[in-house]
């Protein structure tokens, strides 16, 4: 009787331990999973819309497709049929990965290389911070840190450009329609659904190519990973049935011109001077006491030791989209310190320092996105990445989505970085101790806030493009805005202000967007 | 999540003092006690790379844990115990500024629950002393909801299955010794975020745990005896997987960790009145792994005392 019960209660908890422990092992997924789909419109005209950078689709030459009746078709046809009809589990978990949107994932990888990279340097034994190179960058601290305004200019070159590649593919596309092998060959399989578009050239292909480029000139440790990646999703479109040899060859040479044409504006837009040495930045900070200094002390870097330079205090003078100028959009001064607005949002920080509610701290960390993630601009894509998918945008789509959105908050980083290192307002705990974050200071003023500014702009693009949704976005860019209050990272007219302007921003991008003929 | 190294791993330390020892209590015993514990740190290891943040300054973790041992049975004892945890962090000064760093606000609650089965298996003679070998089973399950995402969270957030096998000689000399291992079958930890990144992206809150062991080698001296014993020990635990902390990267759930540490405990029973005890530990790291380079000190008080009346036979066969 003892014994059993003794046996018993053995079995027992340990079934139990491994009921707890095991039967939420489920799956940790490495991309957003969706089943391939029928694309909600075909777009057919949308080889006329309006470029981003390129002057019309044309600036691009693509040649006639060869017949499907020629010779050299058929070699090409032969060699689909060869590899689509008899798939590796590895070729068909290519297929599946890349799916019938690939831009997806070209934006799932921005987001992973915007993480991976997204880490301040470390100080050294003497104290002093070395900074990352790009004519170096193997060498730690490693090019680039991919902090907040890195990362908005670099999603926003990656989804501009594929945006103008897609606008010179549809409009190849349509002019030559030649159909896809599938089509002109019944025995080939094809892995998704039949959207019954032209396959010359490839919008997949020029997607691979124009990502591959880009993402190297932003990442340049990550070229091989790029180029493998890159090759992949080419070959899976063999694999699946999708497209011949020349669909793809053209859609490299759509993808190649475009992405050297955005590398080249990258290269004078400015990028380059953002991030400045202390002698420039002591300028900088001589500039703002002169202007405000008996109204505020002076932002400062609170860390230890101290980093003697703010991140991109030169990232306003980077070359903006859609607003006319930084000037344009720069809001008013903040509050005086000891000012009646002051003295309010003074205490709404010491209170949340006290009181802060568990929902409060879970918002704040929901969308914390500091070092080490996707950043702010990375945590809308993968919002929009939902949206576009569960409205079935075609590739063409998916890409003036991604594009009006990340041009957009690149503009909204900009405008941000103007103010920041305009007014070098102090953080909470900087202006009053007692004022706990719950998590670490980023390394730049405090007015505005740039979660503010990127939310308030991305929400109005997506409202534009999802207008049964613009509620909803407009309340995730409030929350967002919201996280940072409650995490005490900034005054609450930090954040308001932000929104605000993020909007404004929006705005502009949006009257761009509407004329641009896909409406 | 800035920086969480954590202390020590949940794992070990609120069970420290009675699962993974020999001692049991009779059928109808049962000990409650309340335990205090201090770890503090102002180093961690970034991988295997010793260093010290100013940002972060010293990290201090200390719990209150409510715990008791039943004796079901003379062979078969329960423990239930329930820690309430508290985090925070001094930072460093800032030396142009004068002024310490942002303090980062630490976090606090109810940690996790273990519910454990110790059985003593065999119990012999071996030469002139005593061989017992004992086995513990059971989970921690977190208790408050509580969140890694935290800058300094109160543990992992993950259940954990323990496994643990107690080898006890006690030389009947007042010397005694003791080897004990345990495996730790963990369960998913979960990030108030839907996207993270480790050695790569991931689009879900779930963290895949890495099961983990832990042992411990014990010698002691009843300074006293059956009043005041003393202990020496040397514990180690260690994930079975995960990953390195990066470059001023702060931690994570699932980071490779590691540690060794020496400690002592000691323990006077019947102070005072019949059935009384203190206790007291402390340990220190001498090496790890993505953990913090840590002192731990902790002491409790406990009472024995009778629930019901257990088996008179067992009672004899003592």
């Amino acid at each position: 009787m003892k014994l059993s019960l003794y046996k018993i209660s053995f079995v027992a908890v340990i079934a139990a331990a491994l009921f707890a422990t095991q039967s939420c092992n489920n799956e940790f997924p490495t991309f957003t999973s969706y089943e391939a789909y029928t694309y909600s419109s075909k777009d057919e005209t949308g080889g006329d819309w309006v470029p981003i950078l390129l002057t019309a689709a044309t600036d691009v030459t693509i040649p006639a497709p060869s017949d499907v009746a020629s010779p050299e078709y058929l070699a090409e046809l032969d060699e689909v049929k060869g590899l689509s009809g008899n798939l590796s589990a590895d070729q068909q978990e290519a297929v599946d990965y890349w799916g019938n949107n690939t831009m997806i994932r070209w934006m799932e990888i921005a987001q992973e290389l915007a993480s991976k990279y997204n880490l301040a340097p470390s100080p050294d034994a003497e104290g002093n911070y070395p900074a990352p190179n790009s004519a170096n960058p193997g060498v730690y601290p490693y090019f680039p840190f991919a902090h907040p305004p890195y990362s908005c200019r670099m999603y926003a070159y990656l989804a501009a450009a594929s945006y103008d590649a897609m606008i010179a593919t549809w409009h190849y596309k349509y002019e030559y329609n030649r159909q896809a092998p599938y089509k002109v060959d019944g025995s080939v399989e094809f892995a998704y659904p039949d959207n019954d578009m032209p396959s010359y050239p490839s919008e997949d292909a020029a997607l691979s190519k124009a990502a591959q480029k880009i993402l190297g000139a932003m990442f340049p440790l990550e070229v091989d990973y790029l180029a493998e990646k890159a090759a992949e999703c080419r070959n899976s479109r063999k694999w699946a049935g999708m497209n011949v040899e020349s669909d793809l060859s053209m859609g490299d040479s759509i993808g190649s011109f475009v992405a050297t044409q955005f590398i080249n504006r990258s290269k004078t837009d400015n990028m380059k001077f953002a991030q400045i040495t202390k002698p420039s930045y002591d300028t900088v900070e001589a500039n703002a006491t002169a202007l405000w200094g008996d109204q505020w002390d002076r932002w400062e870097n609170l860390e230890v030791p101290q980093r003697p330079v703010g991140i991109t205090p030169r990232f306003g003078g980077v070359t903006p989209w859609w607003i006319p100028s930084v000037e344009t959009v720069r809001p008013g001064p903040p509050p005086a310190i000891g000012s009646a607005e002051y003295n309010t949002a003074e205490q709404e920080m010491l209170d949340l320092t006290e009181n802060a509610t568990k929902e409060q701290k879970e918002i704040a960390y929901f969308w914390g996105d500091g070092l080490g993630t996707y950043t702010p601009a990375g945590h809308w894509n993968k919002v929009a990445t939902d949206y576009l998918i569960s409205y079935q945008q075609n590739p063409l789509r998916t890409a003036r989505t991604f594009a009006y959105l990340n041009t957009t908050m690149a503009d909204a980083g900009i405008s941000c970085w103007d103010t920041k290192y305009y007014y070098m307002y102090p953080r909470p705990p900087q202006a009053n101790p007692d004022i706990q974050p719950l998590f670490g200071l980023p390394n730049f003023p405090s007015y505005t806030s740039g979660h503010s500014t990127f939310s308030g702009a991305a929400a109005v693009v997506l409202g534009y493009i999802f207008p049964a949704d613009a509620a909803t976005f407009e309340d995730m860019a409030k929350e967002a805005s919201e996280s940072r209050i409650y995490a005490r990272i900034h005054w609450r007219f930090d954040a308001e202000t932000g929104l605000e302007v993020g909007h404004n921003i929006g705005d502009y991008a949006v009257s761009v967007a509407q004329a641009d003929g896909a409406d | 999540m800035w920086l969480l190294v954590l202390a020590v791993i949940a794992m070990g330390s609120v069970e420290a003092q009675t699962p993974s020892d020999a001692f049991m209590e009779k059928q109808g015993e049962i000990c409650v006690g309340l335990y205090y514990n201090n770890n503090a740190w102002d180093e961690y290891w970034e991988g295997d790379s010793l260093r010290t943040n100013g940002n972060i300054g010293t990290v201090t973790t200390q719990s209150v844990t409510a715990g008791l041992q039943l004796g079901i049975l003379d062979r078969l004892n329960l423990f239930v115990m329930v820690p309430y945890v508290m985090t925070k962090s001094e930072p460093a000064i800032n030396e142009v500024t004068g002024l310490p760093a942002a303090t980062m606000i630490g976090d606090k609650g109810f940690q996790d629950a273990a519910f454990l089965l110790k059985g003593l298996i065999l119990k012999t003679k071996v030469g002139k002393g005593d061989l017992n070998i004992l086995a513990t089973a059971g989970i921690t399950i977190p208790m408050s909801n509580y969140t890694p995402d935290a800058t300094f969270p109160i543990g992992l957030a993950c259940p954990d299955g323990i496994f643990r096998g107690i080898v006890h000689y006690d030389a009947n000399m007042g010397l005694y010794g003791r080897l004990d291992g345990a495996y730790h079958l963990r369960g998913n930890s979960e990030l108030i975020r839907n996207y993270y990144y480790t050695t790569g992206g991931y689009y879900t809150s779930d963290v895949d745990m890495p099961d983990a062991i832990d042992y411990n080698a014990t010698l002691g001296y009843w300074i006293k005896k059956e009043t005041f014993k003393a202990e020496a020990q040397f514990s180690g635990l260690t994930t079975l997987g995960g990953f390195d902390i990066r470059r001023q990267d702060g931690g994570f759930p699932s980071n490779d960790m590691e540690a060794m540490r020496i400690g002592i405990n000691a323990e006077y029973f019947n102070l005072f009145i019949d059935g009384l005890a203190l206790s007291f530990n402390s340990s220190y790291t001498l090496s790890g792994r993505n953990v913090g380079k840590s002192l731990t000190l902790g002491g409790g008080v406990l009472y024995q005392f009778n629930l019901w009346n257990g088996d008179k036979k067992a009672e004899e066969t003592k």
